[in-house]
């Protein structure tokens, strides 16, 4: 088995200059040999990407809506052409219809449980308690206020409404990003293999 | 690959402006265009579609047409992605009217049919190496187009079997009698754990294939083919030649003992039940799950995430996040190829979204 430590902290560092840390992946991480990663770190990119733009979208402050569209759009996207890609690398072509169909299911899987579960019952509630303000302020004023109130779609106003929702999401995008690092640390030497420097075709030095 | 996905996600984009044009008001007909338009598509596609086999004029040429027309296509979508936008924008910003409207899905159409000048562009006689085949870049078949693009890389590890070939024939012709022990290794399994008389473990990969009528005397020792990050080039050759020389005089004492190892390893074929097994097929699964499902939670929920936060117009954003979508999966595709290849570079992007979003982050 392989160590995912070095790997781990491989995908975390890399900001500051790169002279600097391609010297420290060579030397002390000793991951610099082949400058080859798994497709699944930029699936770990986007997650992260997608998780910042869930908090945008949480706090709800103007023109954050713009720029968590676009986070968590392009984050969404970037998932579907890593995904057949990686499946395909590391499973073959021979049955990749049936493999990659398999990997889809996630999708609405992950809609059902997110879109349907977390986030219909936290808006609901959230709206009914507005709601419930709502008519408690009225009541005084009129009683047959009350029962057009009742007739109205349920609506809920103000950032509140998706912000546990949210919250949640990005938790959700933490776990993703673990997971993917994990296996990126698992699939390293696969990636190696297929476009290393002494392996493949892709050779940079 | 991006280019197939990212058409997938734009089409979306596309739809409602076609409608705009033409039928705006009537609700029923947009449906009936949902439906019946990709099915007649793909019915008239079927009988064209086919390989077309690249010319002869030497490899070098077509792959560097085929790179070329891949630009082009790539090119093309991204200028199909930047009017959609604009035509957004100006639709938001603006009430336009119906003939403008239709002058807008002119454009759109026009930008359509551009990539279809590469299949075309032969026949005009301009330049020959121009047809190569296209058809599956064009048309959006992911049998064609994926396969195409994924298959080459795979075959990279096999490039080092040349020297093994010679090293093993080498061995034969020293006089080790090698056949019949061998031959039942080949046909028990695909993997073996072959440990050799003198204690040393060796993991034979493709053993298998030592005896197929394609490449006759090929292994892979793929525990040494793991290793060759550790050890120099002329260190491997040399333990590389002593494994092998072991093993064919270990099996021609008959002194190997088989494990046998279950199922391929990574980057084979797997099936859908070797598969499922695999630790590594679950990660991808939940992965996918935590980032597409909440991201299809955005992306569902963003109408109402945007009238709750107080913004008037919601389509805007359903049709900005639907463009947001396609670019990323353009740029993911290509970006992936990019860092399973070259990490440095990927080092350089990351530098460069950092900087990116320091005044993103400053602003807040």
């Amino acid at each position: 088995m392989m160590h995912p430590g070095p790997t781990l902290k491989c995908a975390i560092c890399s900001f500051p200059t790169n002279a600097v840390y391609a010297a420290a992946l060579h030397g002390i991480l000793g991951c610099g040999r082949d400058y080859v990663m798994p497709r699944p770190i930029l699936m770990a990119v986007a997650q992260a990407g997608m998780a910042l733009g869930h908090v945008l979208l949480a706090i709800g402050c103007p023109g954050s809506l713009y720029i968590g569209s676009l986070l968590v759009g392009f984050g969404y996207g970037s998932h579907w052409s890593v995904t057949p890609a990686t499946a395909s690398e590391l499973f073959g072509l021979k049955n990749f219809g049936i493999l990659y169909n398999v990997l889809c299911v996630s999708n609405p899987a992950g809609s059902l449980i997110f879109s349907g579960l977390v986030a219909g019952t936290l808006y609901d509630r959230e709206a009914q308690k507005q709601r419930g303000l709502k008519t408690l302020a009225t009541s005084f004023i009129a009683s047959d206020q009350l029962a057009i109130e009742s007739d109205e779609v349920l609506l809920c106003k103000g950032a509140i409404c998706f912000r546990e929702t949210l919250f949640i999401m990005t938790g959700v995008c933490i776990i993703g990003i673990v997971l993917n690092l994990v296996l990126v640390a698992r699939t390293r030497r696969v990636y190696i293999m297929l476009y290393g420097k002494t392996g493949g075709r892709g050779s940079k030095g | 690959m991006g280019i197939l996905k990212g058409f997938a996600g734009l089409s979306g984009a596309i739809f409602t402006q076609i409608f705009a044009a033409t039928f705006a008001p009537d609700q029923a007909s947009v449906i009936f265009m949902v439906a019946v338009f990709p099915t007649s598509v793909a019915l008239m596609v079927m009988f064209v579609l086919r390989h077309v086999p690249a010319f002869d004029d030497g490899l070098k040429n077509a792959a560097a047409t085929r790179s070329q027309n891949f630009r082009f296509v790539y090119g093309v979508c991204l200028a199909l992605a930047a009017y959609l936008m604009a035509t957004i924008i100006i639709q938001d910003m603006t009430h336009v009217s119906g003939s403008v409207n239709v002058a807008f899905t002119c454009g759109l159409l026009f930008l359509l049919c551009l990539p279809l000048v590469i299949p075309l562009w032969p026949a005009t006689g301009f330049c020959k190496s121009f047809s190569v085949s296209v058809h599956d870049i064009l048309i959006p078949e992911p049998t064609a187009t994926s396969e195409k693009d994924l298959e080459s890389p795979l075959q990279a590890p096999l490039l080092g079997h040349d020297r093994m070939h010679s090293i093993a024939k080498g061995q034969v012709n020293e006089g080790v009698v090698v056949p019949d022990h061998y031959s039942s290794i080949n046909n028990s399994s695909s993997k073996q754990i072959v440990s050799v008389e003198n204690g040393s473990h060796l993991t034979a990969a493709d053993v298998r294939k030592v005896h197929s009528p394609i490449h006759k005397d090929e292994i892979l020792f793929s525990e040494l083919e793991d290793e060759k990050e550790i050890w120099p080039e002329n260190v491997r050759q040399h333990r590389m030649e002593l494994a092998t020389s072991r093993l064919f005089r270990a099996v021609a004492e008959g002194a190997v003992k088989i494990k046998r190892r279950k199922g391929p390893r990574r980057g084979e074929d797997f099936t859908m039940k070797q598969a499922a097994v695999k630790a590594d097929f679950w990660l991808l699964f939940f992965g996918l799950l935590c980032g597409a499902g909440s991201g299809l939670m955005v992306i569902d929920n963003l109408g109402q995430i945007s009238q709750s936060l107080g913004y008037a117009n919601a389509h805007i954003f359903v049709s900005m996040i639907s463009i947001w979508n396609f670019l990323g999966r353009l740029g993911g595709g290509y970006v992936s190829e990019i860092i399973a290849r070259y990490l440095f570079i990927f080092l350089v992007a990351i530098r460069f979204l950092m900087i990116l979003l320091v005044p993103i982050c400053g602003a807040q």
